[in-house]
């Protein structure tokens, strides 16, 4: 067999042996076909009765589309695909970057207190934005809410780092306990401001805190999207550090990471993805934590490609959850939450069965 | 050159280092000796940055608190005594993350954390989960990372710098002096080497210059033969040591002396 000079030169450098790289591109590309065909199947499917290749077919005859199927598709399912698109792939980022930040794979925004933060702010926000002065409340217009709750978040990661790390190390059990009692504490105070709360604000409340996209509209999108499409950008840039991270602060730093400034800009990268996605559609658990985890079992923990795959894994899975959500009782449909909690729950408790040393640590 | 001036050093109140200085030549291995706790690892965390502490420290002439982080790493790595890892990372992932700044952009980048790994005696180890390799197998995959983020020991006509924090601790006799060669290579080439070492006979046999602490100050800097005297070893570490030559090489060996203890 004649062997081709360019096949020489490139073979030994696919086959060195520990380089998960070309398994992680593969990996992201199958991914990526994935959110796609997710992303179709999610436009055509509906309580409404409206079917993509109807439409589809009608687009492409030139024929007219009726009211009720603009209204359907173009203001009901595409703000919801978008929607879930951005939140899926904020909430499994915001978990991959905690996880990398803490070096631990069990922090997990939902876990640990950072979403139930998050809600704390948007919540504030809903209750008592009213009291701000009239000029605050036109400078943030609609982007309130999810600029509350990436406060809100913003600040319960900080208290979370600071308790938990001590001289660069993580403590995992001070970081769960003190995550739960920073989530008790944002859930008594929501408690309180749930009382003060007039009746439109408790109905906004109520829907908001199903954990769904069913309120999903194009208003609300524009208003959380910056925010998520923001954190989205930062993390990449957090990936090199990350992997250095895992070595420890001082290895990092050698590495000439500039360590505070990457995590100050991790804690806001997670405090902005979790934050906003808890704006729009409230609580949806265990995508944070399970996405990272079996990406690192099939590609590596390489954050380089860990992130924009989880990215990919958390929007299809998202929209998975949501298309069950929609169709298991249909036409009426269920909290996300409950889909990804029924879902998450038995793999997180997996993963805790098959790495019972992580918590020890 | 390595120059730290009048470091002091203060945990919890209390003085570790008190006026410690030392200088490094480049092309020279410099090793840091003493008893524990006479603050031979303290000066290192000192002057590579990890510990906070009064004094200077330059490097090829630049104060290090006055050059960010990334410029550094272009020229000093530093292997901690211990080290961590988070996440299941393979052998030749936790290598490659010593591919920092200009090394990286070289066109045989990829093969080269395969390269560092054969140099600590780790060919073949790559496609292992370093979690699940021996503590010496660990302690040389940081190696292979430290050195990897240093790999010529000249760029045009600067010298770079290990400093490495008992390399050699967790090792066997034969890859203790493999990784002693390596360094001593690397200070051949041109580049500097700090380490902090607990072996007097290996410390003997390969350093270029020893610095002798003693409660958290230099109790003696030089050449093997002007640090590695009876008098001097005696008085740090406190029991009778007679320091002997080898019979055919004539390099020093230490021996102590038992009887003498008591």
């Amino acid at each position: 067999m004649v062997a081709l000079p360019f096949t020489n030169r490139r073979i030994p450098a696919m086959a060195v042996a520990g380089d998960r790289a070309l398994r992680a591109r593969a990996t992201m590309a199958a991914l990526a076909v994935f959110v796609l065909a997710v992303s179709v199947l999610s436009l055509g499917v509906g309580a409404a009765g409206v079917s993509l290749p109807d439409v589809l077919g009608k687009m492409a005859s030139g024929e007219a589309l009726s009211l009720r199927e603009r209204v359907v598709l173009f203001d009901i399912r595409l703000p919801r695909l978008l929607t879930g698109l951005l939140v899926g792939a904020s909430l499994a980022v915001s978990g991959a970057v905690m996880q990398g930040l803490f070096r631990n794979p069990l922090a997990d925004p939902g876990i640990v207190g950072v979403g139930a933060g998050a809600g704390l702010g948007a919540v504030l926000a809903i209750v008592l934005g009213g009291l701000l002065p009239p000029a605050a409340l036109a400078f943030t217009g609609m982007h309130l809410i999810p600029l509350a709750a990436f406060f809100g978040g913003w600040a319960s990661t900080l208290i979370l780092y600071r308790v938990s790390t001590r001289r660069g190390r993580t403590s995992v059990a001070t970081m769960l306990l003190a995550g739960i009692a920073l989530g008790a504490l944002a859930g008594a105070l929501t408690g309180i401001l749930v009382y003060i709360a007039d009746d439109q604000q408790l109905r906004d409340l109520t829907f908001w805190g199903l954990g769904s996209l069913a309120g999903a509209s194009w208003a609300k999108l524009t208003a959380a999207a910056p925010i998520m499409v923001l954190a989205l950008i930062a993390a990449p840039v957090l990936a090199r550090a990350l992997n250095g991270l895992a070595l420890g602060e001082a290895a990092a730093s050698h590495m000439g990471i500039p360590v505070q400034r990457m995590k100050n800009l991790a804690i806001l990268t997670v405090a902005g993805a979790t934050g906003a996605a808890v704006a729009v559609s409230g609580g949806i658990g265990f995508i944070g934590i399970v996405v990272p985890h079996l990406l690192r079992l099939a590609m590596g923990p390489d954050h380089r490609y860990l992130l924009p795959a989880a990215a990919l894994l958390g929007a299809g899975l998202l929209l998975m959850a949501d298309m069950i959500a929609r169709l298991v009782i249909a036409p009426a449909e269920l909290p996300i939450g409950i889909v990804t909690a029924v879902l998450g729950g038995p793999v997180f408790l997996w993963i805790l069965l098959r790495r019972r040393g992580i918590v020890d640590m | 050159m390595l120059d730290a001036k009048d470091i002091d050093v203060e945990l919890g109140g209390k003085a570790i280092l008190r006026g410690a200085s030392l200088q490094a030549q480049a092309g020279r291995l410099t090793v840091i000796v003493g008893p524990n706790g006479s603050g031979k690892t303290t000066l290192l965390r000192a002057i590579t940055g990890d510990l906070p502490h009064s004094g200077s420290v330059c490097l090829n002439g630049q104060n290090t608190r006055r050059i960010p982080a990334w410029a550094l790493a272009e020229y000093r790595a530093v292997l901690p005594q211990a080290s961590q890892l988070a996440f299941p990372f393979t052998v030749h992932e936790v290598v490659r993350l010593g591919l920092v700044g200009a090394t990286a952009l070289r066109a045989d980048a990829t093969h080269l954390p395969t390269r560092a790994l054969e140099r600590v005696g780790l060919a073949g180890y790559g496609g292992r989960y370093f979690q699940e390799l021996s503590g010496g197998e660990q302690a040389r995959a940081q190696l292979a990372r430290v050195l990897l983020q240093v790999w010529q020991p000249v760029v045009a006509g600067v010298p770079r710098w290990l400093f490495l924090d008992e390399p050699v601790a967790a090792l066997d006799i034969g890859h203790q002096l493999q990784v002693m060669t390596m360094a001593r290579d690397f200070a051949r080439a041109g580049g500097g080497v700090v380490a902090v070492m607990h072996d007097l006979n290996l410390t003997a046999m390969f350093a270029d210059d020893i610095t002798l602490m003693l409660d958290g100050q230099v109790l003696a800097h030089g050449g093997v033969r002007d640090v590695m005297t009876d008098t001097n070893l005696s008085h740090a570490y406190g029991c009778a040591l007679r320091v002997s030559s080898l019979p055919r090489a004539g390099e020093a060996f230490i021996l102590p002396q038992a009887a003498e203890i008591a």
